[in-house]
């Protein structure tokens, strides 16, 4: 099989196309070598001879990725064109924030909840900074100390929790190693989901309410931007379940994609 | 050619047999292919391995093609809305992948007839100028 499959993806590879018509080709491609194969197999040849049987009548992939480009609609061929600068930033965020080989699936959530921390620790300092800044507004810092906590930490919390939930959402859809589709078990993710988008919306509302925040005063009327952010958490509750079903279903596809196609060694 | 040869046909023949093989198989047959994919559809839906075995059959063994080359063929003809392609449900009990299923669409009826018609047009043409 690998045989075959290697000659699919010297065809499919070099062509700049979107991923899902790639994989549509791969897989589209293979099936058609699989029955080359077994007919020159049912024609009393050995393993050996019938892959290269079915390889020649294929023909040459330089000439089949050619072909294939051909059939790809311009605007998209534009569109995948390769940046060498955008490949570099591609490779680089995969080392950051994919899963490493024999991580488990709560270190990887914890090491993407630090790098959020992380960046929005940068850009919590920055906003500080522009904020202290000589002529800058006169505010005391320490009464907004429970907002920038929660700046700091929720969204790292929510990353954390995501995360987790997209594995655990992947097995629930049979997208796992080793796990068959469990309607249940996505009605518990996603209800999990739904519950921690509410969660951290309104412990984020409460500490923004809270006196201490920007010396709201907790007598005043409830700001509407307030209102705002309580109805927007109502809204995003409601669409996380799909959200994270769409996510961990398009991720699944990646991942399954890379481990199946990703590590052929192409080069003749 | 040895093929031929060793078949029992005359080293001439063979070589005239081989050539006239080998312009099938070259550019003429590349401009015409996906009208006959069209025809071929027709038929009944079907995926690409059986549309080759088809279109082979149909050509009584003189049509040769790169196997390969097919499916862009029929990347473009979806493309255009002539034919539609969904994966099949289950590989019933075959190994192996599943495969994809195309079928004509009424678009792409129209369009194999209007390029029947221009074959046709071309043939009388043609035919008529070089005495076939």
């Amino acid at each position: 099989m690998d045989h075959l499959k290697i000659c699919v993806e010297r065809a499919v590879r070099p062509v700049r196309a979107s991923e899902i018509r790639k994989d549509r080709m791969r897989r589209e491609l293979l099936a058609h070598l699989w029955d080359s194969f077994e007919e020159e197999l049912g024609r009393d040849a050995q393993e050996g001879t019938a892959v290269e049987r079915a390889l020649q009548r294929f023909g040459h992939p330089a000439d089949l990725a050619r072909a294939l480009q051909d059939s790809v609609p311009l605007g998209e061929r534009l569109l995948f064109t390769p940046v060498p600068v955008l490949r570099r930033i591609e490779v680089w965020l995969d080392r950051i924030v994919g899963r490493r080989r024999g991580e488990s699936p709560v270190r990887h959530a914890a090491r993407l909840a630090s790098v959020e921390v992380l960046l929005t620790g940068a850009a919590l300092l920055w906003a500080a900074l522009v904020a202290l800044r000589p002529g800058g507004p006169q505010t005391d810092p320490s009464r907004g100390l429970s907002w920038w906590s929660a700046a700091l930490t929720l969204p790292g919390l929510g990353v954390f929790a995501f995360a987790l939930l997209t594995y655990g959402m992947r097995a629930a859809l049979g997208l796992g190693d080793r796990s068959a589709r469990s309607w249940r078990w996505m009605a518990i993710h996603g209800a999990a989901s739904s519950l921690v988008v509410i969660v951290l919306g309104f412990v984020f509302l409460a500490l923004l309410g809270s006196p201490s925040a920007f010396g709201i005063d907790p007598s005043a009327r409830v700001p509407e931007e307030m209102m705002t952010i309580a109805r927007g958490t109502w809204v995003l509750a409601a669409f996380t379940p799909l959200l994270l079903a769409v996510f961990a279903y398009v991720s699944a596809r990646d991942l399954r994609r890379r481990q199946e196609w990703g590590g052929l060694e192409i080069d003749a | 050619v040895t093929l031929l040869v060793d078949r029992g046909l005359t080293p001439l023949l063979s070589v005239a047999i081989y050539l006239v093989m080998e312009i099938i198989s070259g550019d003429s047959l590349r401009g015409h292919l996906e009208t006959m994919v069209l025809s071929v559809l027709e038929g009944g839906a079907t995926h690409g391995f059986e549309i080759l075995r088809r279109l082979e059959e149909a050509g009584c063994g003189a049509l040769r093609l790169k196997e390969g080359t097919l499916y862009p063929i029929l990347y473009r003809l979806e493309g255009s809305g002539f034919l539609r392609g969904a994966w099949e449900g289950d590989t019933g009990g075959r190994r192996g992948p599943r495969r994809r299923i195309y079928h004509l669409t009424k678009k792409g009826a129209h369009e194999l007839s209007s390029r029947r018609e221009g074959w046709k047009r071309f043939v009388a043409v043609v035919g008529g100028i070089i005495g076939a």
